[in-house]
């Protein structure tokens, strides 16, 4: 048990969850540029032709931003025969949640309580709780569509978690640790796990495909069948909160993504080197986001039957492969893997 | 418009404004003009515009059609479903007068519950039949203008 | 999944570079104006208020009785209210003066409480005084029309007779006229 410096993990427990905010603001306008992009269209506008300025601004880069504050803006209708303590309380349950979990995950290095031995169980455990809050939520909001909706999420958590907790946990088995900043450490005097398992980073990059409600599985919340599912009844205030916990998501997926896979952009060394890493940690961000979002561009949605049976066959084969390779080259190069 | 002279809150209200489409008992030619501006053609995407299925995620509504006296509740429903501040743009001139079904105002059409005005409060129109989706998009602007100032 | 996707792939990224999105609302470029209305579109209306004689042919057969002709003491009004014309043209045709026509002119939203009683497109029309009593009779434009189509009709032989009676016939009413038919010589007792 290390005892951490005060002001300094002060420091970065404030400025974490705004790091990751922004960060989220900035991969969420990224998913709907590259799906407008690949729909042969422009979507929200990176730099605003000139004619148009006076009434759009200069760019639109803030558009999910705007989006958030716009819903907090406004006026908040909570349904007379809802279970008013649940609907209200479910999505500032996950924001806590989220925000402690963006505790945990190192920055390019930096964390607050990225060096905790079991960091990696608590970033795991934490995630759950959005899922989890849709279906309270849902459940909470007494109309037919939140009770769908709740159905179809928790089946759909059902499906994804497995391969994904099996994934990273082959990537934290070969590492020899469950500690984030230990994981990303390992990979720096090593490869990147993306190369040293690639079918963990198969099976949870399309874990992942799934827990951000990114097509073939948004089905939670589907447009057309289901009027928004669990957050139907959400309006103003409250599903500010809800966007604000699915900007927040998806830079807490990329990150944990780069920093298991990708070795968190501690490539460098040198005087400049915390920019550097920075920066790649951001681009690496940005990469997988672009991946996600051309999943997310060419694919219909799925029924959440046929999601669950695919989600149990090629994932969790994947998933299952990367165990077993984990342990293999644990057999076979023990010096590779320990010490150093 | 400027962009110098508004608060953040109108700010933000103009440069993110969320549609839903309310139908009420057009031709359907009105809708697939509504649905044309979010094609790639004539992205209004750029605008920051998403269209909704929910009358409670949204800021707009957009009505088509003339109000059949079955749809007239439904109508209302959805108007008190949208959360303030809200703006009522009328497309098609179905929803406007009643058009071609509505011969003058001394007839009245014998399913009809009159136009979309003597329902819910309409903030601007557009006129046309169907009205193109380039006029569609200048309604929109002026109805986010006027989103802005409420 | 993944057969469907590959071939999917190619598609996709050739749309990355080419977005087929047109410059509206305002041009891309400062100064270009909108072009992509294509021909014959039909919008607003616009009256050319020296042909236009009152008829009333665009009023009887509107589609949807936006059309509406009001007379007052001097002027005879036509006017199309926006929000109830269906755009289809018909009034166009018939007008027998082509004073007429949609014009490509669509952008044609507005704020209701900036135009209280509807958008209206009009146009006025002089009514002529009957010179016997004084009350008003036919648009000066229709009498200026009506002139230049009997003289193109009619056999030359007798058209002189005719345009000379018709100076006359013009300033009365039909009341007048048959009153004040022998005074002004029109009587047909005048050829025999």
């Amino acid at each position: 048990m290390e005892i951490y410096p005060l002001i300094e993990t002060a420091t970065l427990m404030i400025s974490a969850p705004v790091i990751a905010f922004l960060l989220g603001v900035a991969y969420c306008y990224e998913v709907r540029k590259v799906f407008a992009r690949l729909q042969s269209r422009k979507g929200p506008w990176f730099i605003v032709p000139s004619a148009l300025r006076p009434m759009l601004g200069f760019s639109r880069m803030l558009q999910p931003l705007y989006d958030i504050l716009k819903l907090l803006y406004k006026e908040t209708l909570v349904p007379t025969s809802a279970n008013k303590q649940l609907f209200k309380i479910a999505p500032y349950l996950a924001l806590i949640s989220l925000v402690i979990a963006t505790w945990f995950i190192p920055f390019a290095g930096y964390s607050s309580f990225g060096a905790f031995e079991f960091s990696l169980v608590v970033i795991l455990y934490l995630i759950l709780a959005v899922p989890m809050t849709f279906v309270v939520g849902g459940a909470g909001s007494s109309s037919p569509w939140g009770v769908l909706g709740a159905r179809r999420e928790a089946e759909l958590m059902l499906a994804y978690e497995v391969p994904l907790v099996i994934g990273i946990f082959a990537a934290a088995i070969m590492a020899n640790s469950l500690s984030l900043a230990e994981i990303v450490n390992f990979q720096k005097q090593r490869l990147p796990f993306i190369f040293l398992n690639p079918f963990a980073a198969i099976a949870v990059f399309l874990a992942f495909v799934g827990k951000l409600h990114m097509k073939p599985f948004d089905i939670p919340e589907a447009d057309v069948e289901i009027v928004a599912g669990p957050i139907t009844e959400y309006s103003g205030k409250l599903l500010g909160i809800v966007e604000i916990v699915r900007t927040i998501l998806i830079f807490v997926c990329a990150a944990l993504f780069t920093n298991v896979f990708l070795q968190g952009g501690l490539v460098f060394s040198g005087s400049l080197s915390p920019l550097f890493s920075v920066v790649l940690f951001i681009v690496q961000g940005s990469l997988i986001t672009f991946f996600i979002s051309l999943v997310h561009a060419m694919n219909p949605r799925y029924r959440i039957d046929q999601a669950f049976g695919w989600y149990a066959r090629i994932p969790l084969a994947t998933s299952l492969i990367a165990l077993a390779w984990a342990y293999a080259i644990k057999f076979m190069f023990p010096t590779l893997m320990i010490g150093v | 418009m400027s962009e110098l002279d508004l608060t953040l809150k109108q700010k933000v209200r103009t440069y993110s404004p969320w549609v839903f489409h309310a139908h009420a008992g057009s031709c359907n030619n009105c809708d697939i003009e509504i649905a044309a501006i979010f094609a790639p053609r004539f992205d209004v995407e750029r605008l920051g515009i998403q269209l909704k299925n929910n009358p409670r995620h949204a800021d707009i509504l957009l009505v088509t059609g003339p109000v059949p006296k079955q749809s007239k509740p439904m109508l209302r429903r959805v108007y008190d479903q949208v959360p303030n501040p809200k703006v009522v743009l009328v497309v098609g001139t179905c929803a406007m007068t009643g058009g071609i079904y509505n011969f003058d105002d001394n007839r009245p059409n014998y399913a009809l519950a009159g136009p979309v005005g003597s329902v819910i409060p309409v903030d601007v129109s557009v006129p046309g039949c169907p009205p193109k989706p380039e006029a569609i998009i200048q309604g929109l602007v002026m109805a986010v203008r006027r989103l802005a100032m409420r | 999944m993944a057969k469907g996707n590959l071939s999917l792939l190619k598609e996709v990224f050739q749309n990355l570079f080419h977005a087929v999105t047109i410059d509206y609302p305002a041009g891309t470029w400062p100064g270009k104006k909108y072009s992509q209305i294509p021909v014959g579109v039909r919008g607003k209306h616009k009256f050319d208020p020296e042909k236009c004689v009152g008829c009333g042919g665009c009023s009887m057969i509107c589609s949807s009785g936006a059309i509406s002709l009001e007379d007052t003491e001097d002027e005879r009004t036509v006017a199309i209210l926006l929000g109830r014309c269906i755009y289809c043209g018909r009034c166009q045709d018939i007008c027998p003066e082509k004073a007429l026509e949609l014009t490509p002119e669509f952008e044609l939203a507005y704020i209701e409480e900036e135009h209280k009683g509807g958008l209206y497109v009009k146009n006025s029309v002089i009514l002529a005084k009957c010179a016997g009593c004084g009350k008003s009779i036919f648009p000066a434009t229709h009498i200026v029309a009506s002139k230049r189509r009997l003289l193109e009709n009619i056999d030359s032989s007798v058209r002189d007779l005719v345009a000379a009676d018709f100076e006359i016939y013009r300033q009365y009413c039909l009341d007048c006229r048959q009153k004040l038919s022998f005074e002004l010589k029109t009587h047909p007792r005048k050829f025999y």
